[in-house]
């Protein structure tokens, strides 16, 4: 009975937070008008680049203008076929040919873009058709050009909201708030927005950008995006960006500048492939150019059992992909931008996404650098950590096989999985134009119920009483035996308080994030780390103001082998 | 060679190749203007029937000449030269994405590829006099996903 009493004190303790997150999809108060801007597909050539590009863009308002300055949120799309003609072919050319029309990859988010305007923003798609023309021909895949594209456009809007231009004349003046400004781009576009936020820096900052999104984003510069809140989207089944880079800018930027007060995140979208996300880039258009990327790019994809076709796959379609990102964008702008504070939850992970959207994907967060928000105890950033963790306590393994340092700069081996290719490990996988390494992480295997990790808190700083919740992140390691297919890992985390009591929490029963990563086609499974959080209220009877160690305790499955990093005691807020 | 040796060699050349590329980059609105500039014929293949996942076909390699000399970086030194080549490899659709199509030549990544404008082809361009030789085997990679090109270049 007192068992049974506990485990339903532990599961409103862990459900609780659930209640407190509201839903950022839900219409706001807002008449919605829709308009655009054209000044021509020649009106802009970036910097040192080959082409012209066009000055369009879509923009999206509350109809009564008279709240405003509104926030604003700029979209940028990515790299797609610019032009297509009636018989149903694509074509890579700027401007289009005679009879071609160009394709407005620029429209394809209005789905967000409408719901986040009446929810009081200005939301700006741009177009970027001319980029795409020829950003192959340049060294960095075009995303300074892009960079420099944003910049013009938020030049645009500052005429717009100062002085007042054609087409809107006067409407504008005053109602733009370039001081709150929240950025997404998708595919080459997110490289684009994480280049622009510090190609605005170069400039000396005339913009206030507050939020930076890359959804499925390239990162081939590995452009580090620092003090500034940051949401990577990661879709599983990404046909086309299949390595995940875009993991990089979080995982780049996690201790790269003391005292970053920014949080970042990302989400792993499981059965959401590259091209959905955009409504016209996705097949229901009909739009020449269109696809399911999955499908048309990974050979035999169609049979993966898990992104595949078939009838037991857990591929999402278009609209399910859609509502992930209306999800995750309207709590994210709305966060940081908006400064709505209840719909941090959701990106940290304590809250289930929002109403509508798929629950089968993984939220990791990384709190700020402020020692009242993160107290890091193993970042397994040097071989040093092995043995002693950053707050200088003892590290003591026991009965773990391996037990190392892979993926970060030498002497680690570069990739944690030898017989897996860089797809599998976009954690570590190579960028085309940096030498930067890949993520350090802590390779550790079990093959009795004796395993186990300990982390030990010098006396100093066993007080963890102020932090909402002790947090990593890990992944199973598919490619050991140890690890059953198909079959979730497990183990407890421990903490022992000064007097000796032990309260530990089964991973399982806080988390998903140790499913067996599923998929067998070239390019998944995959190991993605995804954040672990276990909130301190659920050590029942451990005193916090006293935790000399933390222990990941291997005793709920008889082997097997995960990634670990990251480990913290961390809040939100 | 297995797979991951393969991948290291790759990942090497790719780590000295990214490192040379950073020392001197040609003009980008060159690169631009030579993916379609008139030149010399200097071989091309003639297999019909497609290859490999990306349905490659046939290839040509074309010598162009610069209006005027530039100097690059090639293989870690920096030349001066008129002269550049274009390798178009034939056959797809190569659809429009984020990932680049990348032209490995002997195994060795050397350099991101542009889609034709109707996408049946990826044209490359070099200033290495050496790169384009005479049994050069191309491979077409977009990440994990290599197609070989069936025939060798033949260059007269």
């Amino acid at each position: 009975m007192k068992k049974t009493l506990h485990a339903l004190l532990l599961l409103v303790v862990l459900v609780a937070p659930a209640a407190l997150a509201q839903d950022p999809t839900a219409p706001g108060p807002f008449a919605v008008t829709r308009e655009e801007y054209n000044f021509g597909d020649t009106a802009f050539t970036p910097a040192n680049f080959p082409g012209p590009v066009e000055l369009l863009a879509s923009v999206h308002h509350p109809t009564d203008l008279t709240g405003g300055p509104f926030p604003l949120v700029v979209f940028l799309h990515g790299r797609h076929a610019t032009c297509f003609n009636g018989q149903g072919a694509a074509f890579l050319e700027w401007p289009c040919s005679a009879g071609r029309t160009p394709i407005p990859s620029y429209q394809g988010y209005d789905y967000v873009g409408a719901l986040l305007a009446s929810q009081g923003y200005f939301v700006v798609s741009i177009s970027a058709n001319g980029v795409n023309a020829v950003d192959n021909t340049v060294f960095d895949l075009g995303a300074l050009a892009r960079a420099e594209l944003i910049q013009k456009h938020l030049d645009i809007l500052k005429g717009f909201t100062t002085s007042g231009g054609a087409p809107f004349g006067t409407r504008f003046v005053g109602k733009i708030d370039l001081t709150r400004i929240g950025t997404m781009g998708h595919s080459r576009g997110g490289e684009g927005v994480a280049r622009h936020f510090t190609f605005n820096i170069s400039q000396g900052s005339p913009y206030g950008i507050r939020a930076v999104l890359p959804l499925a984003p390239t990162d081939f510069n590995r452009t580090l995006v620092n003090n500034v809140p940051l949401l990577v989207m990661l879709p599983y089944c990404d046909g086309d960006v299949s390595d995940l880079q875009g993991v990089h800018f979080f995982d780049d930027v996690r201790y790269n500048v003391p005292g970053d007060p920014a949080s970042k995140h990302y989400v792993l979208v499981m059965g959401a492939d590259h091209d959905f996300f955009n409504t016209v880039w996705s097949p229901s258009s009909g739009i020449p150019g269109s696809a399911d990327d999955w499908i048309a790019f990974v050979p035999a994809g169609e049979s993966d059992s898990f992104c595949g076709k078939g009838k037991a796959n857990q591929r999402l379609t278009e609209s399910q992909q859609r509502a992930v990102s209306t999800g995750f964008f309207t709590a994210f702008f709305r966060t940081f931008v908006g400064g709505e504070t209840q719909f941090l939850p959701i990106l940290t992970g304590d809250a289930p996404p929002p109403p509508g959207v798929t629950r089968n994907l993984h939220v990791t967060f990384h709190a700020p650098d402020n020692p009242f928000l993160r107290r890091d105890l193993n970042r397994f950033l040097t071989t040093t950590e092995l043995s002693t963790n950053v707050l200088g306590g003892a590290v003591t393994p026991n009965a773990l096989s391996p037990y190392e340092i892979c993926g970060g700069p030498s002497p680690f081996p570069p990739r944690c999985i030898p017989s897996a290719n860089n797809s599998q490990q976009p954690h570590t996988t190579p960028s085309a134009r940096s030498n930067a390494p890949g993520l350090s992480q802590l390779h550790s295997g079990w093959t009795s119920a004796s395993g186990s990790l300990q982390d030990d808190l010098p006396p100093s700083l066993r007080n963890i009483s102020g932090f909402q919740a002790i947090q990593f992140r890990v992944v199973v390691d598919f490619s050991d035996p140890r690890n059953v297919t198909g079959v979730p890992q497990d183990f407890h985390v421990a903490l022992t308080d000064t007097s000796g009591f032990t309260a530990s929490v089964a991973v399982s029963s806080v988390s998903s994030a140790l499913y067996f990563p599923p998929g067998e086609t070239i390019v998944v499974p995959k190991i993605v780390l995804s954040t672990v959080r276990i909130p301190l209220s659920a050590f029942r009877r451990v005193n916090l103001n006293a935790v000399k160690s933390v222990a990941f305790q291997f005793d709920q499955k008889p082997q097997g082998n995960v990634l670990i990093d990251d480990v913290a005691f961390a809040s939100a807020q | 060679m297995d797979g991951f040796r393969r991948s290291s060699l790759i990942l090497l050349c790719l780590a000295i190749g990214i490192g040379a590329a950073y020392a001197q980059q040609p003009p980008p609105a060159l690169v631009a203007q030579l993916m379609n500039a008139a030149g010399t014929l200097r071989g091309q293949g003639q297999n019909a029937t497609p290859a490999g996942p990306h349905k490659l076909l046939t290839y040509r390699v074309h010598q162009l000449a610069l209006s005027q000399p530039i100097t690059v970086t090639v293989n870690g030194k920096s030349v001066t030269t008129s002269t550049a080549f274009r390798l178009t490899v034939t056959g797809g659709p190569f659809a429009v994405r984020a990932i680049p199509a990348v032209i490995e030549i002997d195994g060795v990544a050397a350099g991101a590829a542009l889609e034709s404008a109707d996408q049946s082809a990826l044209r490359f361009v070099t200033f290495d006099p050496a790169l384009l030789h005479q049994g050069a085997r191309v491979t077409v990679a977009y990440g994990e996903v290599r197609s070989d090109l069936p025939e060798t270049l033949n260059l007269h």
